[in-house]
């Protein structure tokens, strides 16, 4: 019961601040919540984006749909997910029909997801479309894969057209621990230029490893690493 | 002796918004008040941290549009008309608070703050930011930066390299033209790195980029410091440097961060909506779309949606006390650090600048306390840029960093998901139409030059992260659907121009007049062998 009088008076409070300020607009007051759940974690471009604003219609621009293209791309979404977006033009289309006769149908073409390294691991996903797009669940992180687009009815495979290789990124430590180092110094890259004994493009940094370093003295990795 | 330094980076960037034929674009407005809540507020920060020979160190990233953008005459002269309407109004909060004592000293110090504005832009700085930023920058103490021409989300434009390299160029090539020297950093649009990225950089004289913590921890060999130094990019050598969870969060996190204080100005409650409309009319939409004008008379108070006013003198003690606090952290984890490393680490805090005075208010006085704390008040660390701990540092390790980014989930989804993945489509097929465009003709008469430099504009503007980013947010998205679709629409038209041989001289007058940013742009920066 207290509390109900805690809540009222509270509500109370805020009217009678609000007075002060004149009277808002009725039809305004759920404006005043929009800001309660900012994330700030996320990129934050959208500062500057107001919540209210004039209603822009529907744009209405006349942009192309497709290119009559032969392609299949490949982007990386994150670790576990790919994009796959791809167009068969229908001049390659008409050829393919002829070529495959019964085979070639909408619902027989097929997006296979193909591991780089390993070409025993792949997974088909029927999309069945000319020109589409489709977001992957992939197995592995730190993985390079490819597509191929083509044509299957759960046999044979007729592979029609390539993706691009991506490669998804880690999620996690690198395995790798031993050490590389390298010093990156203008005045020493402009000796190497000039000497021109390096084995190498003369624009690359010197490399080395970090037992050099520790043995040349001139550098501060004397103490015990972490 | 100095155990180690703190990095702070600030990225300042809006999408480049100007709309010749509409005075009243509600878009511009976001460039408005970015100028008179951040970028002007820094300015002046760094200005009396100067005067009283402060020794600090800041990083500020510049995007091109930003540039641009102030770079424009049209746009700045309607921010000088926007900022006297903006006094005029502090003018009359003046009066109409006058018998309310919980208001009338957060109108004076609006009032005060509109008109201190103007005369530090328009009197002291002749009406150019630019010059401002380059009298800062002149001092040694503000490293200037810069980021891809139009924001260009790197890993999604596609596999080629060339349009990857011509946002780099523009960039770079703008920041030389306006500042007179080359930029010695990068910041990558919203952290996102993909290998092969490092090697375009190298190509324009850049030393270093930011990426977000796991893009050095998950590097490959794993980075002996972690996110604590910075670690070489096998092959080009560019240094790439991490950002540090514990300082982000504290400024970054709505719950845990410092700008979600109670005693912090509300940004939720404007006169602009509070506000009669007889009273507000001539200073909102000429429409009668109401909108934030800047004045907001409360303070954040609690989470529910009663608020109390605004006390300024309790929020500046608060921003004291945050900044105390800031430093006390970064003194005890510089120390922990410094203790185990045998090396000085540093701490590097990347934050969106227009966080500090748009959002938080209050953000630009916390930097002021900070930096005069941090030199006055304690010696186990000071500020450093990041190329200054390069020269001071040049034996890193060599490690490649992981792909990443700094938006929601660390990676790619927040611009490639299902609001916004049709986009790449069209913008991949642009690239490829642009970079073949400009291979067949590396000579061109003034016109099929004309037509092409415009092209690349065009493509460049769709090529805008924040496209994608606002489509993904569910405000605003018919804005950056339409921006999309009408940069690629008047690039397919500038394509087929040149394809068919044809010329539109009014029509490509017109957009060169609209989108008119990055004038002395060559197309032939697209060209696969320069």
């Amino acid at each position: 019961m207290s509390s109900y009088f805690v809540a009222l008076a509270l509500v109370v409070l805020a009217l009678f601040s609000l007075r002060f300020v004149n009277s808002p607009e009725k039809d305004l007051a759920s404006e005043n919540t929009r800001g309660s759940q900012q994330d700030f974690n996320l990129e934050a471009a959208e500062e500057l984006v107001p919540a209210k604003s004039r209603p822009v219609p529907p744009a209405v621009i006349d942009i192309p749909e497709y290119y009559h293209d032969l392609r299949l791309s490949l982007l990386v979404r994150d670790p576990k997910w790919l994009f796959a977006y791809w167009e068969i033009n229908p001049d390659f289309w008409r050829d393919i029909s002829q070529q495959h006769g019964r085979l070639a149908r909408y619902e027989n073409i097929t997006l296979r997801i193909m591991e780089l390294a390993n070409e025993m691991a792949y997974f088909d996903i029927r999309v069945g479309n000319l020109i589409g797009s489709w977001h992957i669940q992939v197995p592995r992180p730190d993985t390079p894969y490819y597509g191929i687009l083509g044509l299957s009815n759960g046999g044979e495979f007729i592979p029609l057209l390539m993706s691009n290789t991506v490669i998804t990124p880690r999620n996690d430590l690198s395995a790798l621990g031993d050490e590389e180092w390298m010093l990156v110094s203008e005045y020493e890259q402009k000796i190497i230029k000039r000497i021109g004994l390096i084995p190498f493009d003369a624009t690359s940094p010197f490399m080395f490893r970090k037992d050099d370093i520790s043995k040349d003295g001139d550098h501060d990795q004397k103490k015990q690493k972490p | 002796m100095y155990k180690g330094y703190l990095c702070l980076v600030l990225h300042a960037h809006l999408p480049y918004v100007r709309h010749l034929d509409d005075e009243h674009c509600l878009e511009e407005r976001w460039f408005y008040e970015a100028v008179t809540e951040t970028y002007l507020p820094l300015i002046d920060v760094i200005r009396k941290l100067l005067e009283d020979n402060v020794d600090f160190r800041l990083t500020i990233s510049l995007s091109p549009t930003l540039i641009s953008m102030m770079n424009d005459e049209l746009l700045m002269h309607r921010y000088k008309n926007h900022l006297e309407e903006l006094i005029e109004l502090a003018e009359k909060e003046l009066a109409r608070t006058r018998n309310m004592p919980e208001f009338h000293y957060t109108a004076q110090m609006y009032e005060r703050r509109f008109t201190n504005a103007y005369r530090l832009l328009f009197d002291t700085y002749q009406g150019s930011l630019i010059k401002a930023f380059r009298q800062l920058f002149d001092s040694g103490k503000l490293e200037l930066i810069t980021t891809c021409a139009t924001h260009g989300y790197l890993p999604l434009l596609g596999v080629q390299d060339e349009p990857i390299r011509a946002q780099i160029a523009v960039g770079v090539n703008l920041f030389e033209e306006t500042f007179g020297r080359r930029p010695q950093g990068m910041w990558l649009p919203e952290c996102a790195y993909n290998p092969g990225h490092d090697h375009i950089l190298k190509e324009f004289g850049i030393r270093y980029f930011f990426t977000d913590t796991h893009g050095i921890m998950y590097a490959s060999r794993r980075p002996r410091y972690g996110v604590y130094a910075p670690i070489y990019c096998p092959g080009s050598a560019v240094a790439a440097f991490g950002r540090d969870v514990e300082s982000s969060k504290q400024v970054w996190s709505a719950q845990e961060g410092y700008p979600g204080d109670p005693d912090y100005r509300e940004f939720y409650r404007d006169i602009g909506y509070d506000l009669d409309y007889d009273y507000i009319k001539d200073y909102i939409h000429p429409e009668g779309i109401r909108l934030d004008t800047g004045i907001k008379y409360y303070r954040i108070t609690g989470k529910g949606e009663y608020k109390e006013p605004y006390q300024p003198d309790w929020a500046q003690e608060k921003a004291a006390l945050h900044a105390g606090n800031f430093m006390f952290n970064r003194e005890k984890q510089i120390a922990h650090l410094a203790g185990v490393f045998d090396r000085k680490p540093i701490v590097v805090a990347p934050y969106d600048a227009e966080l500090f005075g748009h959002w938080w208010f209050e953000g630009p006085d916390f930097l002021n306390y900070l930096l005069r704390k941090i030199h006055y008040d304690q010696k186990i660390f000071r500020t450093a840029t990041a190329s200054e701990y390069l020269d001071e540092y040049p034996v890193n390790q060599v490690s490649l960093p992981n792909p990443s980014s700094w938006g929601h989930k660390g990676y790619n989804e927040v611009w490639l998901e299902g609001s916004n993945d049709w986009i790449y489509r069209h913008l991949h097929k642009a690239g490829e139409r642009m970079v073949d465009m400009a291979n067949r003709h590396l000579q061109a008469d003034d016109t099929r030059r004309r037509i092409m430099n415009q092209a690349a504009r065009e493509l460049l503007l769709a090529q805008s992260s924040d496209w994608a980013f606002i489509m993904r947010t569910g405000t605003m998205v018919n804005y950056a659907v339409r921006r999309t679709k009408q940069h690629i629409h008047n690039f397919t038209r500038l394509y087929y121009l040149m394809q068919e041989g044809r010329q539109d001289e009014e029509w490509l007058q017109s957009l060169e007049r609209s989108n008119n940013l990055f004038p002395r742009i060559d197309y032939r920066i697209y060209a696969s062998n320069r």
